[in-house]
């Protein structure tokens, strides 16, 4: 793994795991446990937890993913982003090859790109085209936060080595 | 384009804020009121719409920092400016959404019930079902919303936090800060 980082250009003195990797790693698990949260609480607790992510996510119940019957607090798309996001930022730190290459591309194409299938997944079912699932409604939205936590990752790792000019 | 301060610090990120959080309220109040008063194909696209409004207020407040002062954010102090855009966003939102249920132009808790009771009937699911997905999911009238407001005012923070830290290695305009 150092030799790949070594390859791809990356600083090694840098902390592998530095201070603002954990913070984000831990706030993205953190909102993903927070969503999953009503199927493992009563139902005051989880009316609570619900009703605070009510802005976010239609949290239509057909639509969300369940435990025992009882639906998380975001729908499959929203709740495959959030997931995507924390397993992209926790990895992060362990693909260095793949954060290297993300950073050489054009980072609005590489969202734009990321976004399209959960983009037709549900053009596609707005249209009548085809009816999608809940595991094609997860996968695509995991896929666009999969991407947006890889781009985390690696903006929190270059902060870490990078020094500002300015204090903030 | 503004200046930077001569004594070398960071300029104030108030005003950016400030936008990315009026932007965020006056979205996500509209999109309530087009779910809960207008209805019909209105009503599912303000439903899809909910997570856009929480990704551009703090890309917004990102994009007008960054372009405003010419400059580049590292990952800390985007993330700072989209948690609290996020914060001030969600906050604003509530107050203003509990201000609008008070003078009756926006439903009250068991009225937005009733509401999504009968969009979820009209989508094609079975009245029975509907009830039973309903009672499972604990969406009943939520006795204390300022609490749960809290609980999203942190949750906005925490989601804006990660926006605001990606929109700063999307937007990158001059020396980093």
């Amino acid at each position: 793994m150092r030799a790949a980082a070594l390859r791809c250009g990356m600083d090694v003195s840098a902390p592998r795991f530095p201070a603002g990797w954990w913070l984000a790693v831990s706030i993205a698990a953190g909102v993903v446990a927070l969503a999953a949260l009503p199927a493992f609480v009563g139902f005051e607790g989880g009316a609570l937890v619900r009703a605070a992510f009510a802005p976010f996510c239609h949290q239509i119940p057909a639509r969300s993913p369940h435990v025992h019957g009882v639906p998380f607090a975001l729908c499959h798309r929203c709740f495959g982003i959030v997931g995507g996001l924390a397993a992209g930022v926790a990895l992060g730190p362990l693909v260095p090859d793949v954060l290297r290459r993300l950073a050489g591309l054009n980072p609005l194409l590489v969202l734009g790109l990321a976004v399209v299938p959960t983009s037709v997944d549900w053009l596609l079912g707005v249209a009548g085209i085809w009816a999608n699932t809940g595991a094609s409604r997860l996968a695509t939205g995991a896929l666009f936060g999969l991407a947006a936590g890889l781009m985390l990752a690696g903006s929190v790792l270059a902060s870490s080595t990078q020094p500002a000019v300015h204090d903030v | 384009m503004s200046e930077i301060p001569a004594s070398g610090a960071a300029p104030s990120k108030l005003p950016s804020v400030a936008i990315g959080a009026a932007v965020y309220a006056l979205l996500g109040i509209g999109l309530t009121f087009l779910t809960f008063r207008v209805g019909g194909a209105a009503m599912y696209a303000s439903l899809c719409g909910l997570c856009l409004v929480m990704l551009l207020g703090p890309v917004l407040a990102v994009w007008h920092y960054t372009s405003t002062y010419r400059l580049t954010l590292l990952a800390g102090p985007g993330a700072a400016i989209g948690a609290m855009t996020g914060a001030a966003g969600a906050l604003l939102s509530g107050v203003l959404t509990q201000a609008l249920i008070a003078i009756q132009l926006l439903p009250d808790q068991a009225e937005q019930l009733a509401i999504q009771r009968a969009n979820m009937i009209e989508m094609g699911m079975d009245p029975a079902q509907v009830n039973e997905a309903m009672a499972a999911a604990g969406t009943g009238p939520f006795s204390n919303p300022w609490l749960a407001l809290v609980l999203s005012t942190v949750i906005a923070a925490a989601l804006g936090a990660a926006i605001g830290a990606i929109s700063a290695s999307l937007f990158k305009k001059g020396d980093p800060v």
